[in-house]
Parts: C-alpha cells; sequence; structure tokens
C-alpha cells in the first residue's frame, strides 16, 4: 500500500471543509448554468456558512464580495468558478505531490529495466504512467510540464529500440517531470529545451518504428492504494477514542451489578417483612412491591448480560481495527528502493565503472515511516560502494575479480526488526590509510580494527584523497549514524580489504507500536522496550550492592520492593530497581507532542488499554542518570583523576600545578591521541582539553572518548580561546560537559573543576 | 457580570470587553477567551520521570491531545496550600499548554482583575523546564 502525506492540507484544510464544500458547489454550478439568481444566493450562503463555521476567512471574504456583487445585477460566474478551482487546487496540491514524484519514480525505474534489456519490458505501464502524469500536470495548470510528458509518452509509443543518446533524453525528460513533483524547478526553459529536443526525435524516427506491439509487453498489476494520512491518523484516533468509551462502560458494568446486588437485597428485606407482618393489607402491598422489584432484578439482569456481551464484541472489534488501521502505515520496502537502480546507474556511467546491484527482500512490510526515513541513508551508503569501494573495471581484472562489481541489498525482519545489509565486492576500507591519517609518523597506534573503523563515522572523518562531486566531505556516514539513532536503530560496518565492505543496518520494523514491559516505580507506571530489559531479578530488600559494581537507580525517590530490571546499553550494564514488575505488552505509540521531546527520560509516550497513557522510558537518560549518581558518590572517596591536553606547555603546568594544589591527581598531554591512548591506559575523572591541537583537536577527541563505551563516562572539559571554535564545538553535539573560554578566570574554572 | 452560558455568551456591544477569568489563592487572574481552547476539572495525569520542575504536574489528555499541565501557582511563585484541581488550557503555535488553578469563573465582563498574557504564561511554562532540555 502506499499513503501520502499532504502538507497543505493537514495544515489550513479540513477534509469535512471539503466534502462539504464539493457538496454545495455542485449547487451552485447547477444553478450558475440556469441563471436562477436565487439557486446561486442560496448556493453561496451555504458555502459562507460553511467556511465561516471552519474559520477559512479569505473564503468568507470573497464570498460575501460574491454575494454582494450579485444583489447588484453583477455577472460572476467567471469569478464563482476561478474560485472553486483555486479552492480545489490547494486540495489536490499535495495529492499531485506525491503521486508525480512516485510515478516518474517508477518510470525511472521501467526505464532502467528498458535500457539493460531486462524482460518483461513494462511499456504498458510507463506509458500509463506519463499519460497519469500529463493529466496532472493540465490539471495544476503546468501546461510547459504537460507538453513534455506528451512528447515522452508519443516517443515511448512510437519507438521501441531506443539509442544511448533517446534514453539520456528521457531520463533528463522525467528527471524534469519529478522535479514539479517538490516545486524545485525555477524555470520553464530547460522543460521547452527538452520538449523541442525530443519532438527532433520523432520526426526523424523511420516508418518501421511505428510498428510497436504491445502484446510483447507484459501488464504490472496494480497493487497500489494512496490512501491519505490524516484518514489514518483520524482512525487511530477514533480507535482510541472508542476504547476509552469501552473504559467508561466497564466502569457502567461495575454499578450495574452493584445495583443488582442492592436490589436482591431489598427483596430479601421485603420477604422478611412478609412474613413478620399480621395486617393483611400491608402483606398485599407489600407483595406488590415484592413482585416488581422481581420483575425489575430480571430485567436488569438481562440489560447487564447484554451491556457484558456488547462490552466484549467491542473490545474485538476496536482491537481488530486498531490492527488494521496499523497495516494501513505499512508499505513494501521496495518504495525505498525507488531511484537506487538509477543512481547507481548515472554514477557508474560517470565513473566509468561496470556495477551490478541486486536487492532481496522488497516484498518485505516496512512502516511508512522507517522507508520514507530509510532512503536517504541508504542513497548515501550506495554512493559511496560506487565511488569507494567498487574499482575501475580494469583495476578489478588485474586482482582477478570480474570487471562488474557487485552491490547486494538485503533486507529480512527479525524479532521485529528490520536488518539491512549492504554488501559489495569491492576494494574494502584502508585500514592503513586511517592509521596515516592520524598518527604521527613512525608511530604505532594501539587501535583495534574496529575502534579504527569507528573513525570514519566522525563527522568531517574522510579517506578520500580529495572531494568530489559525489563524496569525500566526510559528512556523511556520521550523518547516516545520525539518522539510525534517531530511528532507534543503529549501523555497524565490516570490511575485508581487498574482498568488500558490508554495512549493516538495524532498526525497528515499525515506530508506531512497541513490545514493552510494563513496570512501576513510586506508584506510578513505566515502560521500557522489552529487548533492552536482558532479564528481571529478585534481590532481598536492603541487598542491592549484590550486583557488584552496578549502579541502581532509584527514579522517583519512592521506597523501593525488590525486583529488579537488568538493562543494557552496548557494553555498560545497570540495575533498575523498581517496585513491581507488571506484564509484557505491546504499546502503540502516541505521536509526542514538540514540548515533550525536549525533556529527559521519555523515549515515547504510549497509550494504555485503559485510555491512559505511560512514558516509555528512555534507556540512555536511565544510564546517564546513573552517572551523575556515581559520580557523586565517588567524589567523596577518592582524588580527582585530571588529564590536561594542550599543545602549550605553559597552559599544561599552569593547570597542573593549580590542580594538583587543590588536590587533585594530574597528568598531561601535548595532543589528542596521547591523551586518548593515556585515557585507555589509566581512568580518568576528568578530562580538560584545548581545542586545536595538531593529530587530534579537542572536539575529535572527546566524541572518540564519548562513543568508546569503556570510558565514555569521563567529564569532559573543552577550552579555547575562540568563540567561532566554541560554537563549533557547541554546535557538533551535546556530548561535551562544558565549554571554557580561556578568558574565564582561572580560579573560578579551577574551583569549578574541584568542585 | 458573569456569563453563566459557560463560555458561549458574546459580549452585547462593541464597547463590552470579556475576559477568561480564574481565581489563584483568592485573587482574579485573566485572559483574552480567545485563546482558551479548554476548561474544567484536572482528568488524570500522566506523571514523568526526573520531575523536570516543581510547577511541571505531568501530561493529561485534552480533546484528544496530550498536554503539559504547569501549576500556575508554582509558576507564579504564590503560596500552594492544596493542589489545584481545575484548568483551563490554550492555544500557542499549534501546541497546547495547560494551567492547573484554583477555581475556574468563565468569561466575565472586563472587570478589576489581573490581566496575563498567553505568552507571559508560555515564556513562565517554557522557562521553568529549560533547565533540564
Amino acid at each position: 500500500m502506499t499513503l501520502f502525506k499532504s502538507k497543505s492540507e493537514k495544515e489550513k484544510l479540513s477534509t469535512i471543509y471539503f466534502e462539504e464544500l464539493e457538496k454545495h458547489s455542485k449547487e451552485v454550478f447547477e444553478a450558475l448554468q440556469k441563471k436562477d439568481s436565487s439557486q446561486i444566493k442560496e448556493g453561496l450562503e451555504k458555502v459562507l456558512s460553511i467556511s465561516r463555521l471552519y474559520g477559512h476567512g479569505d473564503a468568507v471574504r470573497t464570498l460575501s464580495s460574491f454575494l454582494s456583487s450579485l444583489e447588484q445585477g453583477e455577472e460572476i460566474r467567471e469569478r464563482v468558478e476561478q474560485f472553486f478551482f483555486q479552492i480545489f487546487q490547494r486540495k489536490i496540491s499535495g495529492l499531485f505531490s506525491c503521486s508525480m514524484k512516485e510515478e516518474m519514480e517508477r518510470v525511472s525505474a521501467d526505464l532502467m529495466d528498458l535500457e539493460a534489456g531486462k524482460k518483461p519490458v513494462h511499456f504498458e505501464e510507463m506509458l500509463r504512467l506519463m499519460h497519469s502524469a500529463k493529466g496532472n500536470l493540465a490539471l495544476m495548470g503546468f501546461v510547459k510540464g504537460k507538453e513534455l510528458a506528451h512528447t515522452v509518452e508519443e516517443l515511448l509509443k512510437r519507438k521501441k529500440y531506443l539509442s544511448k543518446e533517446q534514453f539520456e533524453l528521457l531520463f533528463r525528460a522525467v528527471d524534469l517531470l519529478q522535479r514539479y513533483s517538490d516545486s524545485s524547478l525555477e524555470s520553464d526553459g530547460d522543460v521547452e529545451e527538452t520538449t523541442l529536443l525530443l519532438r527532433q526525435t520523432i520526426a526523424n524516427l523511420e516508418p518501421e518504428d511505428d510498428s510497436l506491439q504491445y502484446s510483447e509487453t507484459d501488464s504490472r498489476p496494480q497493487t497500489s492504494v494512496q490512501v491519505n494520512e490524516q484518514v489514518v491518523d483520524r482512525l487511530l484516533e477514533l480507535i482510541h477514542q472508542s476504547q476509552s468509551q469501552i473504559f467508561a462502560l466497564q466502569h457502567f458494568k461495575e454499578n450495574f451489578v452493584e445495583e443488582r446486588k442492592k436490589i436482591s437485597k431489598l427483596l430479601q428485606e421485603v420477604h422478611q417483612i412478609c412474613e413478620m407482618s399480621s395486617e393483611a393489607q400491608v402483606k398485599g402491598r407489600l407483595n406488590l412491591v415484592s413482585e416488581h422489584l422481581k420483575s425489575l432484578e430480571s430485567e436488569h439482569f438481562e440489560a447487564s448480560v447484554g451491556l457484558m456481551g456488547y462490552c466484549l464484541r467491542e473490545e474485538q472489534l476496536s482491537e481488530e481495527l486498531s490492527q488494521e488501521a496499523l497495516q494501513l502505515r505499512m508499505r513494501p520496502f521496495k518504495d525505498a528502493t525507488l531511484g537506487f537502480r538509477r543512481l547507481i546507474r548515472d554514477l557508474s556511467n560517470r565513473l566509468s565503472k561496470e556495477v551490478d546491484f541486486y536487492i532481496e527482500g522488497e516484498e518485505v512490510s516496512v512502516e511508512r515511516e522507517v522507508v520514507d526515513a530509510l532512503r536517504p541513508p541508504l542513497m548515501h551508503l550506495l554512493r559511496n560502494a560506487v565511488v569507494h569501494g567498487i574499482e575501475e573495471p580494469d583495476h578489478r581484472e588485474e586482482k582477478g575479480k570480474p570487471r562488474s562489481g557487485k552491490i547486494q541489498l538485503n533486507v529480512v525482519i527479525q524479532d521485529d526488526h528490520l536488518i539491512l545489509t549492504l554488501q559489495d565486492d569491492g576494494r574494502g576500507v584502508d585500514l592503513q590509510c586511517i592509521r596515516e591519517k592520524i598518527a604521527l609518523p613512525g608511530e604505532q597506534l594501539p587501535f583495534s580494527d574496529e575502534e579504527l573503523m569507528e573513525l570514519l563515522f566522525l563527522p568531517q572523518f574522510s579517506t578520500a584523497p580529495r572531494v568530489t562531486e559525489d563524496s569525500g566531505r566526510g559528512m556523511g556516514l556520521s550523518v547516516v549514524q545520525k539518522e539510525m539513532e534517531a530511528l532507534g536503530g543503529e549501523v555497524c560496518i565490516e570490511t575485508k580489504p581487498g574482498k568488500g565492505t558490508c554495512f549493516t543496518l538495524q532498526l525497528p520494523r515499525t515506530l508506531t507500536s512497541l513490545r514493552c514491559l510494563l513496570f512501576t516505580v513510586g506508584g506510578v507506571r513505566f515502560a521500557l522496550p522489552v529487548d533492552q530489559v536482558e532479564r528481571v531479578m529478585s534481590i532481598p530488600v536492603g541487598k542491592e550492592e549484590i550486583i557488584s559494581g552496578k549502579s541502581l537507580l532509584q527514579m522517583r525517590g519512592e521506597a523501593l520492593e525488590n525486583q529488579v530490571l537488568l538493562i543494557r546499553s552496548g557494553q555498560k550494564q545497570m540495575g533498575l530497581t523498581v517496585e513491581k514488575v507488571l506484564e509484557e505488552s505491546v504499546l502503540t505509540l502516541c505521536k509526542t507532542p514538540l514540548f515533550f521531546e525536549g525533556l529527559p527520560g521519555i523515549r515515547a509516550l504510549a497509550f494504555t488499554g485503559e485510555g491512559g497513557h505511560l512514558v516509555v522510558l528512555d534507556k540512555e537518560a536511565l544510564f546517564a542518570a546513573a552517572k551523575r549518581t556515581c559520580l557523586e558518590v565517588k567524589k567523596t572517596k577518592k582524588k580527582k583523576r585530571v588529564l590536561v591536553v594542550d599543545d602549550s606547555s605553559t597552559v599544561r603546568e599552569l593547570f597542573k600545578g593549580e590542580l594538583e594544589q587543590a588536590g587533585c591527581h594530574v597528568e598531561t598531554a601535548s595532543h589528542g591521541l596521547e591523551a586518548f591512548v593515556m585515557i585507555r591506559g589509566a581512568p580518568f575523572d576528568l578530562l580538560v582539553t584545548d581545542a586545536v591541537m595538531p593529530k587530534l583537536g579537542g572536539i575529535d577527541l572527546i566524541r572518540l572518548v564519548k562513543k568508546n563505551q569503556a570510558i565514555s563516562s569521563i567529564s569532559c572539559y573543552l577550552m579555547s580561546s575562540s568563540l567561532s571554535q566554541l560554537d563549533e564545538a557547541r554546535s557538533k553535539g551535546a556530548l561535551i560537559d562544558r565549554v571554557i573560554h580561556k578568558d574565564e578566570a582561572l580560579s573560578r574554572i579551577l574551583k569549578e573543576i574541584c568542585n | 457580570m458573569i456569563d453563566y452560558t459557560g463560555g458561549m455568551g458574546t459580549p452585547h456591544s462593541e464597547e463590552e470587553k470579556w475576559v477568561f477569568t480564574w481565581v489563584l489563592d483568592e485573587a482574579f487572574y485573566g485572559l483574552d477567551p480567545e485563546r482558551i481552547c479548554h476548561a474544567g476539572p484536572v482528568p488524570s495525569l500522566t506523571p514523568l520521570p526526573f520531575q523536570p520542575s516543581p510547577a511541571f504536574r505531568g501530561a493529561v489528555l485534552i480533546q484528544g491531545q496530550l498536554t503539559p499541565l504547569f501549576c500556575l501557582k508554582r509558576l507564579l511563585d504564590l503560596p500552594v496550600d492544596v493542589e489545584a484541581k481545575r484548568l483551563f488550557a490554550l492555544e500557542w503555535k499549534e501546541e497546547r499548554f495547560a494551567f492547573a488553578v484554583d477555581e475556574v469563573v468563565g468569561r466575565v465582563q472586563h472587570t478589576e482583575e489581573e490581566l496575563l498574557t498567553e505568552r507571559v504564561l508560555i515564556t513562565l511554562a517554557r522557562e521553568a523546564v529549560r533547565d533540564t532540555l
């Protein structure tokens, strides 16, 4: 299934408003045709009141002016038609943008297959898509675009075998048409020129080219349906409300049962009175009351049975609705790969390389947001594979490899996670080149291959000898890593020199639901994703130190019971004491309002079955809180170990002397690389480093330290005398614990370090 | 003059100014009623971890939307003897903020109450959690 996102609709327009408007616009058009002034007036007044109701001020003003013109006997037909045309154009602009982009991506993919000589050839689909694009462009008023689409359609209709130049021309035309989808086309000049070239090509066609046989083509079944995102969101919202209603009914049902018990008790009392009383008249009346109560009880019982059945059915129904609605958000992974073949074709042509590209697992269904978010990082990795990985054909032959390089993208689902592997059989990552890039001449670095590979994810770190149009800036892999982390996933890299590189991307299959372990702390329910909880342990109260060396966290300072969740982040492990572990459950995540996104400890907010919400905790925030707690404890026990790193010996000695006087143990290093080696050899509590140094600067040193889980708990202070460097450090991330301007009073800096 | 229609009344003339009014520590405060999207009792709260601020009480569901709830007495540094049980919510650039107050009076004609602006309230709310962001 294919979903689309209509921003203009989302921001300004309401679906209901358009439905109402569409209904009444027909009445107005009919009245305009009949030239019936009273009907025109009536129709416009209806549209006016709807526009007023939905707060569309511009429409209200325009419609009011139509009405006053109508009263004065002016001709308004053209203006009214123009008004409705503009309104509906706004409504469909989102749809146009989405469908145009997708259609052109599909045409591009089909052209690629055609160029590669693959069978079956999807001529009919290409023609259908171009025809549809032509209609959409005309509807949106893009006349030049419509003409271009028409000429592409004509060429495809009449020409069965295309030359390389004709393919290039068609790809250029498709690219231009795709740019109508995101309004990135600045002028129609290129469009006109390409249309002209296509017309000339068609005019020069040989007569036999007119004999295209469609019987040779294959008709691909249409399997996608477009669904408005707003509709899906609304559906989910309704389901949530319906679940809340069920909860309310449940309460009502309990009251019902309670009342029935009271009536039964009352009946018993009436029976007792009947037995005790001697007055026949009273007895008769009481008997009557008793009969009524009996009948009431019976009715009540039937109603409560019916209500219970209703509750059960509603519960099942809402569960099914919820599952169906979630399915609407799923798309085949294939949608993420549109354009990949084209990218590889263009790049390999430009670089004179030969590349075979294979994808496995395109049918795997993945949530729409994941599909959309995966495209940029995958595009980047593919570009890297072609530019850096795959060698030139002659070089490959010299090494005994086939002339064509191979890039393989595999997609599988494992335990609710999407695992993507992108493997190439190129030259692999040159680890020696990384070593040379960071080491002094003749220096032996104690880094393992894995640690050296981690450097590739540092911003501005590149092994490429020069910056080109396609790569070499060293920004790409750090961006890929950030994008994966934002999706709750991770990326890792393996390489074999001369044999190729493999990137593995692991991320949740869906972003709208999460299997979680629910527990209470301080009487409040929280959740943690189950894949982050290693196990649940029982520890006797007061014996928490049993988990030696691991920090325990009291989240809300409430009394603790004896259940501990063992959670892990890479090589770090932590026990989290909780009151009570409740259950494991698949939680539906709700859209987190902007305000909550920056608050600490919150990974997501989720709906609970009873119509309420709970917080899914952020594992990293828990580790950070635990670290703060541990540091506070350590502070009182031992001398603080400080590493001062600066290429200026004056600064090093000044800090060393002052800090030692203040009771710290101080060591020094003259550049970032030396410091990194020292930190790995002996743990420090605090790193105070200059920003600009030879070999490895302070900002990158801190990044390296924070990335290495064994030493990431060190507090890192960055010193600089330049405001621009401090700004750069700030902009690079929040891993720096403190940024010190060298102009700050030394006494103040030292006091802060010692405290 | 109190509008007992629950906020649906309209001024009788152009000159009359209506104010959404509430009570905090026995004093009246007011705001432009156009900004208010909801008023009522405080519903069940979703507490958040690491309590970002004493003035921040948690998340509440208002008209199907999760909304941060702040204790207005704490934001304004007023004494808090009892937790406020009523709230009003206002919209600000596609975001919603709710504030707990002692009593919601509703729309009244402008008299002597202290008028606040939504900008002040939202700045106070943001300032309260700023250090944790």
